[in-house]
């Protein structure tokens, strides 16, 4: 750069009384800052523009306004230091909050998994229960077994009843029964043999232990107890087609 | 001197007092004197000059040595608080508005540079400037035209602005003997 041409040019002049726009005065302050010639000039412009302005005043400057020490001379480190503080601490307190998020899901869930556990217990209970019935049931002395074999094309099916004719009471097991298709269900029946007399005892609903145990009434004389699967709901009479099992009643004492 | 002056402007950026002082001292003469050139009166411009720096000392902070020359910043600090001075007293009189113009002429009244601290023979010096030279200064300098306003105000070309107070600044110097 052409440095005296650049003096020359009067443009330090108007830099140093301010005549120049922001940006243009930026731009000619980084030359000097640069160039130590243009540095030097600019400040022959200054003392001279200094002394013809202190000439102008007529009193003295007096003493410079009191103002209040302000004590923001601390060192860097304790600046950046607050901030590495503050932005630890930040970090801190979104950790714990993250924490204490996960703390609380995970009590939410500790929560929900009692619940449920509460309730499987319950279940258990009940089922044992119904087990502890069902053995006291089936010890009794007067309790007779029928078991019902498969019929037909349902060979491999069986299911049994534990009859306790004082109770009136049948006890039916029904484990060795395929499941019921859908939009189907199981339907004991009481069968008088002669005439063949079928009535109906009602269907089995779904269980919702894995036990297969049912208890049922039966207050009519039965000689044979049989399982057919009907439509849900159950039939008016069975369909002896899908007659599943079939057990007689065993009447000599 | 730029070093010493980085070195002062940093100690009072940090709150330093005793280096407020220091600049005070340092430019305070300077600023009065722009300062009465403007508004005229000397118990004003003592008043405004004590605004100014205490204007200094709050706004250092915002000062950056990278991107302006200080006495460039703290010139513009002093002309404009005294051109709001001479603004406010001249609503309150229900004056009309205050152009550039209705200023007075820095080196129109007599004996404006015959003020105490003319050790040196100034009065003298400035009565060796020519016309051009004593308008230009003026505007330029006390005043804080822009080179434009300068041109238009004088009615002449942008460029001759430029060269015209370098040529006057130089005259100046020689006499004070602040030669390159």
């Amino acid at each position: 750069m052409d440095t005296e041409k650049y003096i020359a040019s009067g443009i330090l002049e108007l830099y140093v009384s301010g005549a120049l726009s922001p940006a243009e005065h930026e731009q000619v302050h980084r030359l000097v800052q640069k160039y130590p010639e243009l540095a030097a000039e600019a400040n022959r412009i200054e003392a001279a523009l200094m002394a013809l302005a202190q000439a102008r005043a007529t009193t003295k400057a007096g003493a410079a306004p009191r103002v209040i020490s302000r004590n923001n001379s601390r060192p860097k480190w304790l600046t950046y230091g607050g901030w590495a503080a503050a932005t630890l601490a930040t970090a801190g307190l979104i950790s714990l909050f993250v924490e204490r998020s996960e703390l609380q899901l995970s009590v939410e869930q500790m929560e929900q998994k009692e619940i449920f556990l509460e309730a499987e217990l319950e279940s258990q209970k009940a089922t044992n229960l119904l087990t502890v019935e069902l053995l006291d049931a089936l010890r009794a002395p007067d309790v007779q077994k029928i078991p019902l074999a498969g019929q037909g094309d349902y060979d491999q099916s069986f299911a049994a009843v534990y009859w306790n004719a004082e109770a009136k009471t049948v006890y039916l097991d029904v484990n060795g029964l395929p499941e019921a298709p859908s939009g189907m269900q199981y339907q004991l029946w009481s069968l008088t043999l002669d005439p063949l007399t079928p009535t109906s005892l009602g269907v089995l609903e779904q269980s919702e232990d894995d036990l297969n145990l049912y208890i049922i009434e039966n207050e009519f004389t039965t000689e044979a107890y049989g399982i057919t699967l009907e439509p849900e709901g159950g039939s008016e009479s069975p369909t002896l087609e899908n007659l599943y099992v079939l057990g007689a009643v065993n009447t000599t004492p | 001197m730029a070093d010493t002056l980085n070195q002062l402007i940093t100690a009072c950026q940090q709150g330093d007092e005793r280096a407020f002082q220091q600049l005070h001292a340092q430019y305070a003469p300077a600023m009065l004197g722009v300062i009465e050139g403007v508004v005229g009166k000397p118990e004003v411009a003592q008043e405004l000059c004590q605004d100014v720096f205490l204007k200094v000392w709050t706004r250092l902070d915002s000062f950056d040595p990278e991107k302006g020359r200080f006495f460039t910043w703290l010139l513009n600090i002093a002309r404009n608080t005294a051109i709001d001075h001479l603004r406010s007293r001249s609503a309150k009189e229900q004056k009309q508005n205050l152009n550039p113009t209705n200023f007075v002429d820095i080196f129109g009244g007599s004996n404006a540079f015959e003020g105490q601290t003319d050790a040196i023979g100034l009065a003298a010096i400035v009565e060796t400037l020519e016309m051009r030279c004593k308008q230009l200064i003026d505007r330029l300098f006390f005043k804080g035209f822009t080179q434009q306003q300068t041109s238009e105000d004088l009615e002449i070309p942008l460029g001759t602005v430029k060269t015209q107070i370098r040529k006057c600044i130089n005259g100046l110097r020689a006499k004070l003997g602040i030669d390159s």
